[in-house]
């Protein structure tokens, strides 16, 4: 199954370098042969996929299975255009399907715990990745996985650490540095999860879904809303509570003209707070066209 | 660039199918490998309404007191699709709020409850707001947690927009009313029961 048509090997290097429609170019410039490759349909299905043509890709996919059913690889490919789709219950099936043939394959394991997480079912998320990890702790997807689920689950300092285990192993894990980005973002230390984000966005400026959460919080990370970061980071309810508590004690210590001051300035925070950041939104999107 | 997505489909493309035997043989749960998605509703899930922000609800709940909150809490569950049980939680956490804030307001009344001042004005109002708002907030704190789950994955995997803020607002300003009326209301029928 390895590329020995050049034109496929050339077509393999442009999916790895995000740029599937040279792929495509090249693919269609492959000897005929090629087409009892399930491979060659394993790397037109990439870039179909990468160009976001879901149903193209599950037809290229289904060609690549009629030459070799039991493909683990093309049937993971297939569960994950299926999941793009909406399509959980046959990205669930396709998937069973690969894990009939490798139950103890940590990457299956965690791809199925990321599917069931999407259908709302963390705990059996979380079964899966131990699973996973029975058979092999050190398997990047499981760290990958953990992040995730411990991010749906609201445990961000624990999705964040998991991040890092990622990074610590490859660098320049895409998912990793995108994971860490949202998971210290949920922490409200907006400005390091922006540094996160750029990076995961330049390193794959295809995914829609790393793009738009770098706009995001681009957005939140913005000079204007600088005054906004004790309540990005600590919440408006210990933030009211806070307020409360300065501006009860002053009173009863009798600084009168303070205390109405200080409580003049939280109310006008307050609304700054709701009015800052569509204001901020609206002002981009009229400046820079195509900004969503 | 995509080399580490890119190695997971090698890893993928060079593993040797064994193990035949299937999941059970392999020493594994049975019920862990059942098909669980098959009932999932793309179509649902495709076409609802946007949910709202939980960090908007925080304001709800500051600003609009307890019915104001319960109310948006459970229309956003809804949204989300949380389960009918989480759905009936928030309802009787709501609840649990309201009879609070009502007996918060009547023991205020009776003078039961040690008296502060207020920074701005001395008044009961004041002091009747700032527990009500109290009550809202320990609320917002667990239909918060009730959402959370679900909400992140609905962010996470679908969408980052969420619904307008025009609803929350309409909640604010009616509801703030309507739980005022009903506290005062209910503090004079109780007033005359007793």
């Amino acid at each position: 199954m390895e590329p020995r048509d050049p034109n496929l090997t050339l077509a393999l290097h442009f999916v790895e370098t995000g740029q599937p429609q040279r792929a495509l170019t090249h693919l269609d410039r492959a000897n005929a042969d090629q087409t009892d490759n399930p491979f060659f349909w394993y790397v037109r299905g990439q870039a179909l996929y990468d160009l976001e043509e879901f149903d193209s890709a599950i037809q290229a996919v289904h060609k690549g299975l009629t030459l070799a059913p039991e493909a683990i690889f093309l049937l993971y490919q297939l569960c994950n255009c299926q999941s793009r789709q909406g399509n959980l219950a046959a990205a669930e099936r396709t998937l069973l399907k690969a894990l009939q043939q490798a139950p103890e394959d940590p990457e299956l394991l965690c791809r199925y715990a990321i599917l069931v997480s999407e259908g709302g079912q963390l705990d059996k998320a979380e079964q899966l990745v131990e699973e996973a990890a029975r058979f092999d702790p050190e398997h990047p997807a499981i760290a990958r996985t953990q992040a995730t689920l411990a991010y749906l689950t609201g445990h961000d300092r624990q999705a964040a650490e998991a991040s890092r285990r990622t990074l610590l192993s490859n660098p320049d894990d895409i998912y990793g540095q995108y994971m860490l980005g949202v998971s210290l973002a949920a922490e409200g230390r907006v400005g390091d999860a922006d540094v996160y984000l750029r990076t995961a966005a330049r390193l794959d400026p295809l995914n829609e879904a790393i793009t738009s959460t770098t706009r995001h919080s681009r957005l939140i990370a913005h000079w204007l809303l600088w005054p906004l970061r004790p309540v990005q980071r600590f919440g408006p309810m210990k933030i009211w509570l806070a307020a409360i508590v300065v501006i009860f004690g002053l009173w009863e210590l009798g600084f009168a003209k303070l205390t109405t001051t200080l409580a003049t300035v939280y109310l006008v925070y307050c609304v700054y707070s709701w009015v800052a950041p569509p204001l901020l939104k609206w002002w981009l999107q009229r400046q820079r066209p195509g900004y969503r | 660039m995509r080399a580490g997505h890119f190695k997971t489909l090698q890893r993928l493309v060079n593993r040797k199918v064994g193990n035949a035997a299937g999941l059970e043989q392999a020493g594994f749960s049975g019920l862990l490998f059942q098909p669980s998605l098959q009932t999932y509703d793309t179509h649902w899930y495709a076409t609802r309404a946007k949910p709202w922000s939980l960090g908007v609800q925080a304001w709800v709940a500051l600003l609009g007191g307890s019915l104001a909150i319960t109310i948006l809490a459970f229309l956003n569950g809804r949204r989300l699709g949380l389960t009918a049980a989480r759905q009936g939680l928030i309802l009787i956490i709501g609840a649990m709020g309201f009879v609070a804030t009502l007996l918060a307001a009547q023991l205020l009344h009776l003078g039961q409850l040690p008296p502060f001042y207020s920074p701005i004005r001395e008044s009961a109002g004041m002091e009747y707001r700032l527990l009500s708002q109290a009550i809202a907030l320990i609320s917002y704190f667990f239909l918060v947690r009730l959402q959370r789950s679900d909400y992140r994955t609905h962010c996470f995997y679908r969408a980052t927009e969420h619904a307008s803020f025009v609803v929350p607002w309409i909640l604010i300003i009616a509801l703030a009313r309507v739980q005022s009326w009903l506290v005062f209301d209910a503090r004079t029928l109780l007033e005359g029961l007793w």
